[in-house]
């Protein structure tokens, strides 16, 4: 009794941790010490294999690849897609809807897959094109499409594995953000327990990784447009202390990674590499016109070395182009004339284009162009009225009133402080604004100028020299 | 009369003389009286003339002849030869009627001497040899000098004689002498010209004057000729030759002087032998080379028979217009806003899709040679229309190359990248074979002004290049050459076949050549010659203002600190006195049009004058005032010393300014008193011509702008990549800004807007606008009368022939 009472209370207790645990355990036990599921989708033009003889060299070769990439770290599954969807990987594996690819693969099959591998192997004229590109289960994001030219058939299965490999992009979970540092945990981490292995599943330092924000509903899916991108974040892996690595977060907003995690929502990241020559940058207004921004100066800072470097305006279409900088993220400074609009960290080459949205800035800068106009003839002014001045007091000293008078006369045409009021008050008009905020700085601008006016001009002047003026010609007399 | 007796003499006592004894009685006092007076006079008399001998003698030696002073330098002096002692004493010159001196024997002559003029001493003519009178002297001195062949110290002496002592004797032949001697050199030093001219000088004197070998002068004259005229042949100095054969023949005729016959066949032989030559080239159809070879034998003899119908020919077949330019082209380029001649040129050997006419109302107008332009009335749509059928069975383009050349200029991949044109262009469209149509993605006033390209900027447009040009350069030494195409012969047959360009320094070389004929059409006249011309009567010549007024501007450096700082180059607009420069450039009376500006934006030249619709007339032109220019230095300074602390570091020295300009006349003339005007100010600036500057190290650029359409252009000159690019963001915003504007209400407002910000902001050292003008012989037509550019309607330019030839 006793020993069926005592197996029966470790049952329970057993029972119990493994259901209080069920939440924690498997996940965390599953997300470090779990291998990747990984299923390849091949798809392979007929027009070149025909017969079918390359495919099963195919998955041997890209088996044995993986094998040798990523050992335990992987569990990799090969199957044949539906005829349409291989169509359309051999025409755009992205353009594979990801609907389609939950049909397929099924709900079942969704929740423990990883990543979903699409191989598509294609006669060009120049050969034979191997593209691969991943799918990644949870956050629903396509990589990049890894393209390989073979000039030799006897080179597509290599290739095939290869693109395979490129394609993949390690997945990190991000259990923290405080300030400007993330704590992440790699998929697969706890079995990178070798060398090789480490190349795909343990992380390096200066890894580049994207965020990504999913949040479920109550039975872990996730929510209908809940799975959102993070924009114009990066993470930079900094060090890692056994399975937890830091990374430093640059991003436009610090609370685009304000979510916190809880059971219904999960922050991933997914390691970004540039894979393309340049990235051009666009840049277009937030509002319905889109309108692009163009004449913006683009500066960029790299933030391991904290050197800027002034890259140069955007041109009419709102562009500039990027160049990667040593495969490191770039911190992009947005300015408008005198003032900072946006800090957008990038990893140049990662995407091909990537467009920023921001507050048009035109109105600001055209109330500062009439401001900084106004400034230079306001210091003009000052300057002519001093020295006209000057000249009127040494004429008197020289008893020359005649030519006293007539400079008077000139300081008395040049413009005066009502002259200048009313150019700043047509300069505030012509930049209203519909945006309080722009519209607040465009009005403080008006102000600091209209009380420079005030301090600097003195209206009393021209009425001063002119009692001077007839003091002095009476005394004369 | 008193007259001093000598008081020191050999053996005379002092008391014999002028006294008479006094111990004579009354006895036969006359006799005695006589007698004492006679001994008396007799004493004085011998001891005046043994002191006076003595006294002149010691004196003479003082004043001997054998001063080393010429004669015609000495003060005149006549010579007494005395018959004791043969001594010769100078005496002040004798005051004789006619001058000749008349010995009256028994008589006395009364002279002074010259080192003594005030005491008047008196010499029996018993005594005196001889007088040598002072021309004569100089006469014989003259004739001396001739012997020794040193002619130019004999001619002072005679000028001397001709001059004071016209009726010396003996000089009218000695004159003649000298002539002819000095002839004779000249020629044995084969200086015909000069001997030409004292044998002819002879030959007035003394036509019948015959040398001692037996020469006359016409004879001599004769050889002289020959000779000189052969020089003159030699050398190719036709017309030097022709000169002298017609002065002489008129003067002399050939009978007299038989050589000119001479000299007059051989030229005849020459020109006859060009003209032929030129017959035969012409034969050969080398219409050039013939047109050459007949100006050249109407060159040696103009009224050869034949010859000036076979040049009127020549130039009716082949017409070769030379124009005078200022500034030779180094490349061509008809787009080019900072460079006359490169423009000038870019419309003769650059054909392009759309050409600027003038300015109008409303922007410019504007014309295609493929088409007819159209617009629509939102601004949205450019259509070219090309023509459906054509007289000329030469392939030529479609719908469809057009619309290639249109994208093209969109691609940015390409050379010929308009950026302007790829924001506007949305879709172009070929409407069947014969029509354009461009649709724009926002309203533009005046597309087509985006689309003065070159043919040869977009790939498909290269295509169609070589059959566009009407004219193609050619090489030649010294000038520019531009030849017709064979497949553009002029409609009328009168168009010039061949254009020389020929470099000015000098713009009045250039004017007076056009007024003989040698150039028949002038680029750019000098404004001060312009103004003269317009003054002058002289109805050979037209002269004519260009459509479009040149902007003069300094371009600044914003790599320098100091032109970086706004302020220092509002101080730099004030400091230099720009109306003055302009009123120099044009003499004191600057034509309507020109004046000075606060912007690099053509102004209007008159009230109303729409083509300036981007300047803002309500800001004022930037006085010239030294003192606020020292003031704003002295506050640009302290901002740059503010600036400088706040970054820790050293404050900028202001280095000298180097101010680079082009090869240029006006460029020239304006720089150095800029330089100047600066220097005063204690603003250290100094020249440097621009090709003499490695690119950059300027700081600032003398630019005269030809700015045919504002709303176009601003972006070529304040834009990235542009004449003056101007790192301010508001400029470039107020570009953007202007760029945009979809009605031309909105292109006023905004570049205006443009003026007020580069007006702020100093983009540009704004000097003045000028008016250009040109000026071409009567005898060329089609020209037209307010052109942007002097080759804009070359396809109807006619050329009456015209020949100068030089007597």
């Amino acid at each position: 009794m006793t020993s069926k009472v005592n197996a029966l209370g470790w049952a329970v207790v057993v029972g119990m941790a493994v259901l209080l645990e069920a939440p924690s355990a498997p996940a965390q036990t599953s997300w470090l010490f779990s291998p990747y599921e990984v299923k390849v989708w091949p798809a392979l033009d007929r027009s070149w294999d025909a017969d079918g003889a390359w495919a099963g060299k195919i998955e041997r070769t890209v088996r044995d690849c993986c094998r040798m990439a990523a050992g335990a770290t992987w569990r990799l599954e090969w199957s044949e897609p539906t005829p349409d969807v291989a169509a359309q990987m051999l025409r755009d594996p992205t353009g594979v809807s990801p609907t389609k690819i939950e049909q397929l693969l099924g709900p079942d099959r969704l929740a423990t897959l990883d990543k979903l591998i699409l191989l598509a192997v294609k006669r060009v004229p120049e050969g034979v094109q191997v593209e691969a590109c991943e799918w990644d289960v949870r956050t629903q994001q396509f990589g990049p499409v890894i393209a390989r030219t073979c000039l030799q058939p006897a080179a597509v299965p290599w290739t095939c594995g290869q693109a395979v490999l490129d394609a993949f992009r390690p997945l990190a979970r991000i259990d923290d953000v405080t300030g400007s540092t993330a704590i992440l945990r790699f998929r697969a981490a706890g079995l990178a327990i070798e060398e090789p292995e480490a190349l795909l599943a343990r992380p390096e330092k200066g890894w580049v990784l994207s965020a990504v924000i999913r949040m479920n509903d109550r039975y872990g899916k996730p929510r209908p447009g809940g799975i959102r991108p993070v924009e114009w974040t990066l993470l930079v892996v900094r060090d890692w202390d056994g399975y937890k690595c830091r990374a430093d977060v640059h991003t436009a907003n610090r609370a685009y990674l304000g979510f916190r995690a809880s059971s219904r929502v999960d922050r991933f990241a997914l390691v970004e590499r540039p894979i393309w020559p340049e990235t051009q940058l666009v840049l277009r207004s937030r509002d319905e016109s889109e309108r692009p921004l163009a004449g913006y100066d683009i500066y960029a800072k790299d933030p391991a070395t904290e050197q800027t470097e002034y890259l140069g305006q955007t041109d009419w279409r709102g562009q500039i182009t990027i160049k990667p900088h040593e495969g490191r993220v770039r911190v992009l400074y947005v300015r408008s004339g005198g003032m900072l609009l946006a800090r957008l960290p990038l990893l140049p080459g990662q995407t091909p284009v990537a467009v920023g949205r921001l507050t048009d800035d035109a109105k600001r800068l055209q109330a500062e162009a009439l401001v900084r106009s106004l400034q230079a003839a306001v210091i003009d002014l000052i300057a002519q009225r001093e020295l006209f001045a000057a000249r009127i007091r040494f004429l008197i000293r020289e008893k020359n009133f005649d030519e006293a008078q007539q400079v008077l006369d000139q300081l008395r045409a040049l413009p005066t402080v009502t002259d200048i009021r009313q150019r700043i008050d047509r300069g505030r008009q012509e930049t209203n604004t519909d945006n309080p905020k722009i519209q607040a700085i465009i009005d403080k601008m008006f102000v600091d100028i209209q009380q420079f006016v005030i301090q600097r001009l003195d209206p009393s002047l021209i009425d001063r020299l002119a009692v001077e003026l007839a003091q002095a010609q009476r005394s004369s007399n | 009369m008193s007259y001093r007796i000598a008081t020191t003499f050999d053996g005379a006592d002092a008391s014999q003389t002028g006294k008479c004894r006094g111990n004579a009685g009354p006895g036969p006092l006359r006799l005695r009286s006589w007698l004492c007076l006679t001994r008396l006079a007799f004493a004085v008399l011998f001891g005046l003339g043994h002191g006076v001998s003595h006294h002149v003698f010691g004196q003479a030696r003082a004043d001997s002849p054998g001063s080393e002073e010429p004669l015609y330098q000495q003060k005149p002096f006549d010579v007494l030869v005395l018959k004791r002692d043969g001594s010769r004493h100078k005496i002040v010159p004798l005051d004789v009627p006619m001058r000749r001196v008349v010995p009256q024997p028994g008589g006395f002559l009364r002279f002074r001497l010259l080192s003594d003029p005030a005491e008047e001493l008196v010499v029996a003519w018993n005594d005196v040899e001889r007088v040598e009178l002072f021309e004569q002297l100089v006469l014989a001195e003259a004739r001396r000098l001739i012997a020794d062949k040193q002619f130019n110290e004999a001619f002072r002496h005679l000028l001397l004689l001709v001059d004071k002592y016209p009726h010396t004797e003996g000089l009218n032949e000695t004159l003649d002498e000298y002539l002819f001697a000095r002839a004779a050199d000249d020629a044995s030093a084969k200086r015909w010209s000069q001997a030409l001219s004292h044998l002819e000088e002879l030959y007035r004197r003394n036509a019948n004057y015959q040398s001692a070998s037996g020469t006359t002068v016409l004879a001599a004259m004769s050889g002289v000729v020959a000779n000189l005229s052969s020089e003159y042949i030699a050398k190719e100095d036709f017309r030097a030759a022709r000169r002298l054969l017609a002065r002489l023949s008129s003067t002399y005729g050939e009978e007299r002087l038989p050589a000119l016959a001479q000299i007059r066949q051989q030229l005849v032989r020459i020109a006859q032998q060009r003209a032929d030559r030129a017959k035969q080239l012409a034969a050969e159809n080398r219409l050039r080379e013939a047109q050459q070879e007949v100006q050249q034998a109407l060159a040696v003899w103009p009224r050869l028979e034949g010859a000036f119908e076979l040049a009127v020919e020549l130039i009716k077949r082949y017409p070769v217009v030379t124009v005078g330019v200022a500034q030779q082209a180094a490349t061509a380029d008809r787009t080019a806003l900072d460079d006359w001649a490169a423009r000038r040129v870019g419309y003769l050997v650059q054909p392009s899709l759309v050409e600027f006419l003038g300015p109008g109302p409303e922007g410019g107008h504007y014309r295609s040679p493929f088409g007819k332009l159209d617009r629509s009335d939102d601004y949205r749509l450019l259509a070219l229309q090309l023509p459906i059928r054509s007289d000329s069975s030469e392939p030529r383009p479609t719908a469809y190359d057009i619309s290639h050349m249109l994208v093209e200029l969109a691609d940015p991949e390409l050379p010929g990248y308009v950026p302007q044109w790829a924001e506007l262009l949305q879709t172009v469209r070929a409407d069947g074979m014969w029509r354009v149509e461009a649709a724009l993605r926002r309203p533009y006033v005046l597309p087509e002004a985006l689309l003065r390209q070159p043919l040869a900027h977009c790939p498909s447009g290269a295509a169609w290049e070589e059959r566009m040009r009407v004219f193609r350069q050619s090489e030649a030494e010294g000038r520019l050459v531009f030849v017709r195409q064979p497949s553009h012969s002029s409609s009328r047959g009168t168009g010039p076949a061949e254009i020389h360009e020929l470099p000015y320094n000098d713009t009045r070389d250039a004017i007076d050549d056009l007024k003989r004929g040698k150039i028949l059409v002038l680029d750019r006249v000098f404004p001060a010659d312009a103004v003269k011309l317009l003054n002058s009567s002289d109805e050979s010549l037209v002269i004519r203002p260009y459509a479009v007024p040149t902007v003069h501007v300094l371009v600044p450096n914003y790599d320098h600190p100091y032109l970086a700082n706004p302020t220092f180059r509002r101080a730099l607009i004030h400091a230099i006195p720009r109306q003055l420069i302009l009123e120099r450039l044009y003499d004191g009376k600057p034509v309507a049009g020109c004046r000075v500006i606060s912007a690099a934006l053509p102004a209007a030249g008159r009230p109303g004058d729409a083509s300036a619709y981007a300047y803002d007339e309500s800001l004022p032109e930037q006085p010239f005032d030294p003192g606020l220019a020292l003031l704003l230095l002295g506050i640009a300074k302290q901002q740059l010393k503010v600036a400088a602390e706040k970054a820790q570091q050293t404050p900028p020295d202001l280095e000298p300014l180097v101010l680079a300009y082009p090869d240029d006349t006006v460029a020239r003339f304006v720089t150095a008193i800029i330089a100047e005007q600066l220097q005063r100010l204690e603003i250290p600036c100094r020249l440097q011509p621009l090709e003499s500057v490695a690119n950059g190290s300027w700081h600032l650029r003398y630019v005269a702008l030809t700015i045919e359409e504002p709303l176009a252009d601003v972006v070529r000159l304040f834009g990235g990549g542009g004449i003056a690019p101007s790192p301010n963001p508001y400029v470039q915003l107020a570009l953007r800004r202007l760029q945009e504007a979809g009605s031309w209400r909105e292109v006023r407002r905004r570049s205006q807007e443009l003026h007020q910000v580069t007006y702020g902001d100093a983009t540009v050292i704004p000097l003045f606008q000028t008016v250009e003008f040109y000026a071409y012989h009567k005898n060329v037509h089609g020209i037209g009368d307010s052109v942007s550019s002097l080759y804009q309607n070359i396809a109807h330019w006619q050329i009456e022939p015209h020949i100068t030839v030089e007597e």
